[in-house]
């Protein structure tokens, strides 16, 4: 089979699915694949969505603080003793 | 006096008859080419389902709402699945919308959001609210559920 690169663009990403809903309709795909396939299209989506919104609201003059992580990562579960 | 209301019109039909016959028979023969048109199937299917034209108001709309710009990239859709991209598009350009007056659609009563529905109306808008990106983004979505609803369907069966 010969290996299919999505072009990594909303357009891209609909014709993905359009691939999708092909391959649905000729049996050459099943329920739970199809299943799968929207659902990780949804993530991307809002991935996307997320990205649309923080570029807005970058536009509009808003700053973001890059959040920073320290080497050991942050501690889960407990309150820093003092 | 428009020709329709004329040709109907019955008074004085020893003066206008001959004329209103003549603009009656012009009329059906228009309707009947439209008609004859409107029938013929367009030969597109559905991208989505890949039903065809099923009657002249069923046709497949070759041009989604917010493609106009670029029909080359439009999909075809059938009138079921236009009808909901047209619902689900229409939304989210009223909400940007509203969102650009500084509007909250949905917050207050009734009357408040009428108010902002029928200011959105009124307001003319001279660029497009919503981006390319972001339509093939919403459309992108709109077929992600289209599809998980097929999915599931035919795991019901």
């Amino acid at each position: 089979m010969e290996l299919k690169i999505t072009e990594k663009t909303s357009a891209g990403l609909c014709e993905a699915l359009f691939e999708e809903f092909d391959l649905l309709r000729n049996g050459l795909s099943d329920a739970h694949r199809a299943s799968a396939v929207s659902k990780l299209a949804v993530q991307i989506i809002n991935t996307k969505k997320l990205e649309i919104e923080a570029a807005s609201f970058h536009k509009a003059g808003l700053r973001f603080e890059p959040l920073a992580l320290t080497a050991s990562g942050i501690p889960i579960g407990h309150h820093e003793s003092n | 006096m428009n020709p329709i209301s004329f040709a109907k019109e019955t008074d004085r039909p020893h003066v206008h008859g001959e004329v209103r016959n003549k603009i009656l028979s012009l009329l059906n023969e228009i309707d009947a080419v439209y008609k004859n048109h409107m029938r013929k199937s367009t030969g597109k299917t559905c991208d989505i389902c890949g039903k065809g034209d099923t009657d002249e108001i069923h046709k497949v709309k070759d041009v989604a709402s917010g493609y106009s710009n670029r029909e080359n990239l439009s999909p075809c859709l059938c009138y079921n699945h236009w009808h909901g991209w047209n619902i689900s598009y229409f939304k989210l350009e009223r909400d940007r919308k509203a969102q650009l007056l500084g509007l909250n659609r949905r917050s207050g009563g009734p009357s408040d959001r009428l108010q902002s529905i029928l200011e959105i109306e009124r307001t003319v808008f001279e660029e497009p609210v919503l981006s390319d990106e972001e339509i093939d983004l919403h459309f992108a979505h709109y077929l992600a559920k289209q599809l998980r609803k097929g999915a599931k369907s035919a795991i019901k069966l």
